[in-house]
């Protein structure tokens, strides 16, 4: 083609946008859950995120106790982390209807859930809650069970 | 070109440092290794460094930005899938970075996340399309300035000096196997956020805007050299935040809400405010910088009008393509993707298109032909070359090293 055709140039760069809206929905909603079930090891990957996602939630409620970080902040974390967390139990269930690793799996499915409901709970009257300091505790919990799942062969 | 010009070009270079890549990649880096990646960090800056200190001199002496050098040194051919494959990165980069602008609203603002998407790239839009050339780079440099407070908290909780000054020594932490494959994709991914692309198109596109001179070319090296090393002072604080804050609680700081949490250990509720300030300001001037620059790109190869100064009817298609570029990476980002997932295939594929655009500035920039008495020096000459050895190597292992290592997780 000539490059200097400016109508030839034009079709070709929009024809390219929409491919590149495709590819990148297409990843959104193919291969990235594609990219994110088949490799065998990537169960402690999902544990390791999962127990620093608790460990952040932690963060953010020691902060909040401290008075060092607004109500707004603490419950918009809690809402990221919960959205997060949904994905990730959506995987772990991906993984048990494709055979998973039996008990290990099991035990993080529950640990996911659990803290899939405190952060659930936790949204709304996360600032509360934290200066209540009755959820510190559970999380430093099932970040601990996560880790340890993680550590596990 | 005067001193208080000077210093504002430098705070601004200064200002617009950071994006959104160096962040997540940062950050992330000094959780897992500490001060181990302090080093790449400086690679990088010079290296982006000699980049846009060429890119800019050529703006100076010949008129020329990077895609009017790039048919030249390639031919049109090879230099077409260059604009094809730059255009690509930038779309990608552009929609991460209104998806950190987002974020970013949505925690200072309580926003739901797709009104903070559309409010953000109307934002975008309606600054690029008011504010003339300069002040678009002044108004998102400046305010992004906001982002030393990141360096304010690294001094309040004191780290150890002297282990953040053994990390300028290139070093591996002791690792096998497979977390070596991952300190290696964090070593690419770092050098390669350092030195994105769309930093030197929009550079040299704007020393042909603001109609530099032959003498100019001293400031044009003043800027580039001081605006980033400053910038990467920026960065390394960052790094060091991520090792004093969440490497102890074994926090991997992927998202932006996370990695400002890191000034507000030390500074509290005021600290916080002020870094997503910067944060979003140096990703709103990032997003404005990458949808010019892909506008640049494209009329630049094909002939077109373009600049800022020119009105909507003298660059039509200058002006559709930067706008068309903020909406796309807006639709994309409503898709639902994470965005930082996005930035690091922009980043990791940012680093595998390098070459073709360094190399034609590197040649164009060393002829003496061309460039007469502003040609490159011994000393840039062979930094110019060097780099493109570290460039080449970083564009071939990026790729690879994503795949073997789930984009760094292992």
């Amino acid at each position: 083609m000539r490059f200097n055709d400016e109508p030839k140039a034009d079709a070709l760069f929009a024809a390219f946008a929409l491919a590149m809206f495709l590819v990148v929905a297409g990843y959104r909603y193919g291969w990235q859950s594609f990219h994110h079930t088949i490799p065998p090891d990537k169960l402690a990957i999902d544990v390791e995120n999962s127990a620093s996602t608790a460990a952040t939630l932690g963060l953010v409620l020691d902060l909040a106790s401290a008075d060092r970080v607004p109500e707004g902040y603490v419950r918009t974390t809690f809402e990221n982390a919960n959205e997060e967390l949904r994905e990730e139990w959506a995987h772990a269930r991906e993984r048990d209807a494709s055979g998973g690793k039996g008990p290990v799996l099991a035990a993080y499915r529950g640990t996911l859930a659990e803290l899939d409901t405190l952060t659930g709970g936790i949204a709304a009257p996360a600032f509360e809650r934290s200066r209540a300091d009755s959820s510190r505790p559970r999380l430093r919990a099932i970040e601990g069970t996560l880790r340890a799942l993680a550590a596990r062969p | 070109m005067n001193l208080a010009e000077l210093v504002l070009g430098v705070m601004t270079a200064l200002g617009g440092f950071v994006d959104v890549g160096e962040l997540v990649f940062v950050a992330q880096a000094g959780a897992k290794y500490g001060y181990a990646a302090v080093w790449v960090l400086a690679l990088g800056t010079i290296g982006i460094i000699v980049y846009c200190e060429m890119a800019g001199r050529i703006a100076a002496v010949r008129r020329q930005a990077v895609f009017d050098v790039v048919p030249l040194r390639l031919g049109r051919r090879l230099a077409f899938l260059a604009l094809f494959m730059a255009t690509a990165v930038n779309l990608i980069t552009c929609s991460a970075e209104i998806g950190g602008i987002a974020i970013t609203l949505r925690l200072l603002f309580g926003l739901p996340l797709q009104s903070a998407l559309v409010l953000g790239t109307l934002g975008i839009l309606a600054l690029v399309a008011i504010l003339p050339f300069k002040w678009i780079e002044r108004t998102f440099g400046l305010l992004g300035l906001c982002m030393i407070v990141f360096a304010v908290a690294t001094v309040r909780l004191g780290p150890d000096w002297a282990a953040v000054a053994r990390g300028l020594i290139p070093q591996a932490p002791p690792l096998a196997g497979k977390e070596a494959l991952v300190f290696a994709y964090f070593v690419v991914g770092i050098f390669s956020s350092v030195m994105m692309a769309y930093e030197v198109y929009f550079y040299a596109s704007g020393g042909v805007e603001d109609k530099w001179q032959p003498e100019d070319t001293k400031m044009n090296a003043i800027i580039a050299g001081l605006g980033s090393a400053l910038g990467s002072v920026l960065a390394i604080a960052i790094l060091v935040l991520g090792h004093l804050v969440f490497g102890p609680r074994a926090i991997v700081p992927d998202s932006l809400d996370a990695i400002a949490l890191a000034c507000a250990v030390p500074l509290g509720k005021a600290g916080l405010a002020i870094g997503l300030v910067g944060i979003l300001f140096a990703i709103g001037g990032a997003a404005a910088e990458v949808s010019l620059a892909g506008a640049y790109n494209y009329a630049q190869f094909f002939g077109l009008p373009w600049g800022r100064a020119k009105s909507l009817r003298a660059a039509p298609k200058f002006n559709l393509v930067w706008a068309a570029f903020l909406v796309a990476g807006m639709l994309i980002m409503m898709t639902g993707v994470d965005p930082v997932h996005l930035v690091e295939y922009s980043v990791i594929f940012s680093a595998a298109v390098l070459p073709l655009t360094y190399w034609p500035i590197l040649r164009q920039s060393s002829d003496r032909n061309v460039m007469g008495e502003h040609a490159n020096s011994r000393l840039v000459s062979a930094l110019g070359w060097i780099y493109l050895v570290l460039i080449t190597i970083a564009a071939a292992a990026g790729v690879p090293l994503m795949f073997l290592t789930h984009a760094g997780q292992g």
